[in-house]
């Protein structure tokens, strides 16, 4: 029986203090190019993979709640407050980030 | 099990001009069986009888919902950060008066009118002895039919007002509280006319 790939998901805090990891090395795709440094993800990255789903699918309804509503079967209010909940998270992980970087 | 939560909870799945629309059928069957069945409305949920024109009885139930929703949607906007569109917030509370249509009907029905009517001129004390068995039957099918109200009626503005918790909780009630003492004087007032 041919075993499925696993989707890996991206981790993003640290399993033993919970505090946010950041991007130690990156490889090339091609080469055995090796690129070591102390990169930050993208507050995009940072959000949970539901919520990275909900503002993909925002996107590509581009941008319309209506549209999005309809595509989900829930009613407009529903999909606002979940973008108000999105929203809300990326100010907070946009602020900690700032506050790391002022230190 | 999805229209299981459609039922419990349809707020989350309609809303807007689709609320409107079925709550705006709801409202002229509801002044309808009120004008049939001879019964009037006395504040947000509380009825009684009363020989009342079509009209007047359509616009006590107007008043109900307008109240109720208008002080909702003033809560909301004081206290949400989200941008609500009253299209939800008043086609919400239309949709919830849905729940209080059955208790309508059953009040309307002949015999449980004179039962009732007998009882309001019952003493007290006699009241135990003579309650009869369809009025207790009705009187529990009001009930379940007022705690759907209820349960609808704040659903549909925590939703439509992203409201959450105690603030939703509180204010809900500070609203209804005030929709009652609000809506109670209009319906006098429309029965006057």
């Amino acid at each position: 029986m041919k075993e499925q790939p696993i989707a890996q998901r991206l981790p993003t805090r640290c399993p033993a203090c919970d505090a946010q990891l950041f991007v130690q090395t990156l490889a090339c795709s091609r080469c055995p190019t090796r690129i070591e440094g102390r990169f930050q993800l993208p507050v995009f990255l940072l959000l949970p993979p539901a919520e990275q789903q909900f503002i993909l699918e925002f996107v590509r309804c581009s941008g319309s709640l209506k549209e999005m509503a309809a595509r989900q079967e829930l009613s407009y209010p529903t999909v606002r407050n979940r973008l108000d909940e999105i929203i809300e998270h990326l100010n907070t992980l946009m602020q900690h980030e700032n506050a790391q970087e002022d230190r | 099990m999805k229209t299981l939560k459609k039922i419990v909870d349809p707020f989350n799945y309609y809303s807007g001009e689709r609320t409107l629309a079925v709550g705006i059928l709801g409202l002229l069957a509801a002044a309808l069986v009120n004008r049939l069945g001879g019964e009037t409305s006395r504040g947000i949920v509380s009825t009684g009888y009363g020989e009342l024109s079509f009209l007047q009885v359509l616009c006590q139930i107007l008043a109900a919902w307008i109240v109720l929703s208008t002080l909702l949607y003033l809560a909301a906007r004081l206290l949400s950060k989200s941008r609500i569109r009253p299209v939800d917030l008043y086609g919400n509370q239309l949709l919830a008066r849905i729940a209080l249509l059955p208790v309508l009907l059953l009040g309307a029905l002949a015999s449980l009118r004179t039962a009732a009517l007998q009882l309001a001129e019952t003493a007290p004390e006699q009241l135990a002895a003579n309650l009869p068995i369809g009025l207790i039957g009705f009187g529990f099918a009001a009930l379940i039919c007022l705690i759907w109200f209820y349960l609808w009626s704040y659903r549909g503005y925590a939703v439509a007002a992203n409201l959450k918790g105690w603030k939703a909780v509180v204010s809900y009630i500070v609203c209804y509280l005030l929709a009652e003492l609000a809506g109670g004087w209009c319906t006098a007032w429309i029965a006057q006319w």
